[in-house]
């Protein structure tokens, strides 16, 4: 190799080191944790006096409070285990769920929404059927106002034995 | 034997031929070498990672200021420091993001070099689809400095972040000018 082409392969090494050093870069990560947040509130508990007609007896709608944010939404079960009672005596009921409200996702979709197939429940204790249950669900985070009609069914005021005629309704909400 | 030294002459000649090329290159050499002689530039982050909890509260919660610390050994010209930083994204529901912004403020500028705010402030825009953040500073000479980036975790609506981690990125990048 003459001097000139050793000359030349030098400068040519020397350009690239240079070039090589124009520039550096460097990283750094920022972490958020958010905690979780799911809660369900249940309303006060609500009596009505039988009105003394044959027709049903309804409570109207009981609002209940739920928080989530888990980032895949969440479920909330309404159940009961039995009819009303009173004593030995027992009376059907139907239990329908709804959405007062709800947040909407960033397209303005209702986050939250009954399940179609556990919007209404109708016992029948007569043939056995004294539990069952409604849902609603969402898809994402968002809180919501989800509202539960039970209605005391009996078509017969004439033959309804005095007392208090009670039920309990289970709300439990879970992370989807 | 004549042949072959007639093909020596032939390489000579192609010697010849490789003198312009260095010429050129030491031209090149000439006019890169203020530049190049020494050149050093680095940057470097105190703090590799940054952690908050979310209280909820906020619509826009801050990290505490992350300090950077940068040279310029090299170029003459200065250089520039530039931050991209990305949006937030949740580590297991990816569909899951909030925006960011950033604020760069310098805290050592040095007695060289006058380092100068070139972009402040930025933040992204993921509901316009803007997904990162730039802010930058620059040198007019050699010299060291120091800048704090200020970020914010800014979400649309508290209620609705969803639990657990969101993670973001800031790349710092200096490069001669």
């Amino acid at each position: 190799m003459s001097i000139i082409q050793k000359v030349t392969g030098g400068f040519v090494a020397l350009a690239l080191v240079a070039c090589a050093q124009n520039a550096a870069a460097q990283n750094q990560s920022f972490t958020v944790e958010v905690a979780s947040s799911v809660t369900l509130t249940a309303p006060e508990d609500s009596t009505i006096p039988h009105d003394t007609t044959d027709a049903n007896q309804s409570f109207g709608v009981s609002n209940w409070g739920v928080t989530c944010n888990n980032g895949a939404g969440a479920t909330v079960d309404f159940r009961t285990t039995a009819v009303f009672v009173n004593g030995s005596t027992e009376r059907d009921l139907e239990m329908t769920v709804s959405v007062v409200s709800t947040d909407t996702d960033a397209g303005g979709t209702p986050v939250w929404s009954v399940t179609p197939a556990l919007t209404t429940y109708s016992s029948d204790y007569a043939s056995g059927d004294r539990a069952g249950h409604v849902q609603a669900t969402s898809g994402g985070p968002g809180n919501a106002t989800l509202g539960l009609a039970m209605v005391f069914v009996d078509n017969d005021y004439s033959l309804l034995p005095a007392g208090d005629y009670t039920v309990q309704v289970t709300g439990t909400i879970t992370s989807n | 034997m004549d042949g072959q030294c007639k093909i020596s002459q032939g390489s000579q000649v192609n010697r010849v031929s490789v003198r312009p090329a260095a010429l050129c290159l030491c031209v090149f050499w000439l006019w890169t070498a203020p530049e190049a002689v020494g050149q050093r530039v680095d940057l470097e982050p105190r703090e590799r990672a940054l952690q908050i909890d979310y209280a909820f509260e906020d619509q826009a919660q801050a990290f505490p200021p992350a300090v950077w610390d940068f040279r310029n050994a090299g170029f003459a010209r200065g250089v520039v420091v530039s931050w991209e930083l990305e949006a937030f994204t949740h580590t297991r529901f990816p569909q899951h993001q909030a925006d960011a912004d950033v604020q760069v403020r310098l805290i050592r500028a040095g007695s060289n070099g006058r380092w100068r705010i070139t972009q402040e402030y930025d933040a992204t825009n993921l509901a316009a689809g803007r997904e990162s953040a730039v802010v930058s500073v620059a040198s007019d000479g050699r010299g060291r400095g120091a800048a704090e980036l200020l970020v914010r975790f800014v979400i649309r609506n508290p209620r609705q972040v969803a639990a657990g981690t969101y993670h973001a990125t800031v790349t710092g990048t200096i490069s001669g000018q």
